[in-house]
């Protein structure tokens, strides 16, 4: 992700769009994009991003993930106690089913999935090397430009 | 003698016509039957009729994927990384007029 930032999207050829979908057989799948979520709310959604999936393995499987999540809110500098809210009471929860609802109406097979859209679409899914999403991406750069 | 036995014979057979039309009356006549109603089920067919339309249990149509949404930009990341949500409420990061757009979809477990 590091490498498609710093040569694709700092550079304005790309902008990368995030949709949660949260699979059936990840239990914390659904609570973890919650709080991810609700950190968007506060205008922290990337850095929130990037905290979880960076630090799985302190809450993935964890019978306080509950709580590391809001831990993250204060180290992100949230407002903990809306935070905390927003959790507990899943303010934001169907906004994550709705977006796995979309996922699965347009065939997203599995976690991660990618559209590369210019021209066309190109999907890949799984964990993909850099150089597929440069080739990819370079290919549809070519499309639009060819 | 020959008369009498002439005119007995067809003095019985009178009788045995009257007879035989008395029973044919009788035999005429209606006789009340009983009301058999009907013991299996009746089974109704269901109105076949024009195939309606069923409602919308599928899911509402997507939008066309290679439709830009409006995107809004909020703050930058890092320098030349703007960020922000689109009118659906999904966050970006990059130039909203940047040629490519890449849609991920994913969990953090």
């Amino acid at each position: 992700m590091t490498q498609i930032q710093q040569n694709y999207i700092a550079t304005g050829q790309v902008v990368y769009i995030f949709k949660h979908f949260p699979l059936p057989g990840h239990p914390q799948a659904q609570i973890s994009a919650e709080a991810v979520e609700c950190a968007g709310k506060q205008g922290q959604f990337w850095q929130m991003h990037d905290q979880v999936f960076l630090n799985q393995a302190e809450w993935s499987g964890k019978e306080n993930a509950l709580e590391v999540l809001i831990g993250y809110g204060g180290k992100l500098g949230l407002d903990t106690a809306a935070y905390r809210t927003c959790l507990a009471e899943h303010q934001l929860a169907q906004k994550v089913r709705d977006d796995y609802t979309y996922g699965q109406s347009i065939g997203v097979p599995a976690t991660p999935a990618f559209l590369v859209i210019g021209k066309a679409i190109q999907g890949m899914t799984g964990a993909q090397p850099y150089s597929a999403f440069q080739q990819a991406i370079d290919n549809a750069l070519k499309s639009l430009n060819p | 003698m020959k008369t009498k036995w002439l005119a007995l014979t067809l003095l019985l057979g009178g009788v045995l016509f009257l007879n035989v039309g008395c029973d044919l009356r009788v035999e005429d006549t209606p006789v009340p039957t009983a009301v058999v109603k009907p013991t299996l089920p009746v089974v109704t067919q269901p109105e076949v009729g024009p195939v309606q339309p069923t409602p919308a249990t599928t899911p509402a149509p997507t939008p066309d994927l290679l439709t830009r949404p409006q995107m809004t930009v909020l703050g930058q990341l890092a320098p030349g990384v703007p960020h922000g949500v689109t009118t659906e409420g999904h966050y970006f990061k990059g130039d909203p007029q940047a040629p490519v757009m890449i849609i991920e979809f994913s969990d953090f477990q």
